[in-house]
């Protein structure tokens, strides 16, 4: 059995270790590209969102290279009305890809007896013991977690940096390192090594960066490939910023606790009172969580025809109005060209910084850092 | 001292020479046609007659030339110097269309057209082209056009099927024209400015500003007045001058201005692929026979000449 799975952000990096580590032959797709984009479209369902289109590509691009087998977390939920994963069977069947294809959806949706059979067809080849699976499971996780920490970290950090690109290289430094690792233990050295250097960097606290807040659909969040490169953007950009979703965040709200759709649903919410699928319930959770936090600004990403998101931007519409929310949405799909995105972000960023230029004379709050 | 504003558009390159008490004194408004290069050379030599290269004392770039300030800030900076009661500013250009809501002269809101670019300047420019005349001309025919046919406005290529269908039906041309622009302004407002409050004074600018039918379109629409200022195709040109002289006066830096000489300068530009890393970014870099002048598209900065000052 050779293994596959799409690519989403670091995935690769994360199923290349924890497949050697379980000893599972895999493969790995072709980096996301202009060109792959563009295979993927023309062998996509037309309308089709940019995610799809992109997996469509990573999946055919692995056929080519020999795997046989894929494993995709479909959690039978939130996209195309839980047939995301299915929808690409199909396609991948049309195009001569005959893959055998383990889904895993959510232990809601298929029951526990179910996601365990298809979990161990996963692991079917491994000689690991199952308490070695679980061991490496656990490794992985906390890999995913200290890396998503480091990213985290650093995009609080990079304002403060003295010299330009700092926090930025010390990032594609790390991920070079855990592309070229040979274990889980190297990666997490490496993880941590560079934690140390960004936390030992020199910095310059003057500054008073403006915080946005990231959010919207979960892929284009994810992939850097998807959203343009927006976090080395709002990096040179100078300003802080969090994003609310990651893979940890996606393991650690549905796998490691799988009532947490069902968590999302019952969260109190007057503007949503219900989720409506994909993640846009909880892109206007983070949007009322700004309103009670000291965020400047929320920008939402999305690929086009991503129908919670669009419903969840009507909402951030009237957020906007009643809260004076400053939101920006961005939407995703096939232009390759950045003026476009660099510009509307760029206005964004001038705008907060302006206005807050204003709020600080006509508060007194001149200088800034001494509140003098 | 004059300030120089130059704003590098889809369609147009646009020019200002501004004085001390942000006065416009001199203006250009050139075709881009595809060669910013040659059109920033062509602006600065026939400015260059004009004024010289010590009299220059600060220069701000905006556009797609960009170093100082988005295409956003410095249409919402002129339209509020033009006239500080300005509460909406609706900009179409050749390929972004924008509104925004100024607040007590700052921008409080704004939108930009999404991920298609119907209703802006290059589709006006493409009707006018398929029907055999100018810009100027549309706006003229609107203002005699007695009934208006209904064109579908969402999609420039289904808002295009719809002419050719009604003129092969017979329709005048004037009636065309005139749903052609209202479905623009249809488009525009329940696109890019839905869910906005637009408060009057309305101020519109951008190429497409040129339109008078277009105008009248939106006073119809809207109910209220709309007002284009004297100099609204060179707007955001204006609003990088103000703003390059906003900055000269706040730091004691001196002008990286290369001088008019420039326009004479042959200017070069090169396309590397870059294959050093997964990013594979396609890098320009722009020469002169002096050396390399900057670069574009390198994501990790590495093709980027040190303290290069590019405004």
């Amino acid at each position: 059995m050779k293994l596959t799975f799409p690519r989403i952000g670091d995935s690769h990096i994360y199923g290349r270790l924890l497949f050697r580590e379980l000893g599972v032959d895999i493969i790995i797709p072709a980096p996301n590209s202009e060109e792959g984009l563009l295979r993927g479209a023309a062998k996509s369902p037309e309308d089709i969102c940019l995610p799809f289109k992109m997996m469509t590509d990573n999946l055919l691009s692995a056929w080519e290279k020999g795997a046989d087998t894929v494993v995709m977390p479909a959690t039978m939920g939130p996209c195309r009305l839980g047939e995301y994963g299915e929808l690409l069977a199909v396609v991948m069947q049309k195009y001569g890809c005959n893959y055998r294809w383990i889904l895993l959806d959510s232990l809601s949706a298929i029951g526990p007896k179910e996601l365990l059979r298809r979990l161990s067809m996963v692991v079917e080849d491994s000689p690991r013991s199952t308490a070695g699976i679980l061991l490496a499971l656990a490794k992985t996780y906390s890999l995913i977690k200290s890396h998503e920490k480091l990213q985290a970290d650093a995009r609080m950090q990079s304002p403060y940096e003295k010299e330009k690109g700092t926090v930025k290289s010390i990032l594609s430094v790390c991920r070079k390192e855990l592309e070229k690792a040979d274990s889980l233990s190297d990666a997490m050295e490496a993880v941590r090594r560079n934690r140390h250097r960004l936390l030992t960097l020199e910095r310059s606290t003057k500054r008073r960066p403006l915080k946005l807040l990231i959010t919207g659909e979960i892929y284009t969040q994810i992939d850097s490939f998807g959203n343009h490169h927006i976090e080395d953007t709002l990096m040179d950009l100078g300003v802080s910023f969090e994003k609310g979703m990651s893979i940890g965040w996606w393991i650690r709200n549905t796998v490691l606790n799988p009532f947490g759709g069902l968590l999302a649903e019952i969260k109190k919410n007057p503007l949503m009172p219900h989720r409506i699928g994909g993640y846009a319930k909880e892109t206007v959770n983070d949007a009322i969580r700004y309103a009670k936090e000291d965020f400047d600004g929320i920008i939402q990403l999305f690929p086009v025809g991503c129908m919670p998101e669009i419903v969840a931007k009507s909402v951030l519409d009237d957020l906007t109005k009643e809260e004076r929310l400053p939101a920006l949405s961005i939407i995703y799909d096939e232009m390759g060209g950045e003026a476009g995105y660099a510009t509307r972000i760029e206005a964004f960023v001038e705008m907060l910084e302006r206005k807050r230029e204003t709020k600080d004379v006509l508060s007194g709050n001149r200088c800034g850092v001494c509140k003098h | 001292m004059y300030y120089l504003g130059i704003d590098v558009g889809s369609v147009s390159t646009d020019f200002v020479v501004m004085d001390d008490s942000s006065i416009i004194v001199d203006q250009r408004y050139l075709k881009t046609g595809g060669a910013p290069v040659d059109a920033v050379k062509e602006g600065l030599r026939q400015l260059a007659g004009r004024f010289r290269d010590s009299e220059i004392r600060g220069v701000g770039t905006t556009g797609s030339g960009r170093a100082l300030a988005s295409a956003i800030t410095t249409h919402a900076v002129a339209a509020a110097a033009l006239d500080p009661e300005i509460r909406t500013v609706l900009e179409i250009g050749g390929q972004d269309s924008k509104i925004i809501l100024l607040r007590d002269g700052i921008v409080s809101d704004f939108a930009m057209n999404t991920v298609c670019a119907a209703g802006t300047g290059s589709f006006l420019d493409r009707q006018a082209e398929r029907l055999g005349l100018s810009v100027k001309d549309l706006g003229e025919l609107y203002l005699i056009a007695e009934n208006p046919v209904s064109i579908a406005g969402r999609c420039a290529v289904f808002a295009e099927s719809d002419i050719i269908h009604k003129q092969q039906l017979g329709c005048r041309v004037e009636d065309i024209i005139a749903g052609m622009s209202k479905a623009l302004v249809r488009n525009y407002l329940s696109n890019v400015a839905k869910g906005k409050t637009l408060l009057p004074k309305i101020c519109f600018q951008g190429g497409v500003a040129a339109n008078e039918g277009i105008r009248r379109a939106f006073e119809e629409t809207l109910g209220m007045p709309v007002f284009v200022p004297a100099h609204h195709k060179v707007m955001g040109a204006f609003g990088a001058a103000i703003l390059a002289k906003e900055k000269m006066e706040s730091e004691a830096e001196g002008s990286g201005f290369r001088g008019f000489s420039t326009a004479d300068e042959k200017i070069e530009s090169r396309s590397i692929n870059c294959s050093d890393c997964d990013n594979h970014c396609q890098v320009t870099v722009l020469y002169s026979e002096k050396g390399q002048l900057g670069c574009f598209s390198d994501r990790c900065g590495k093709y980027q000449l040190r303290n290069q000052k590019l405004n």
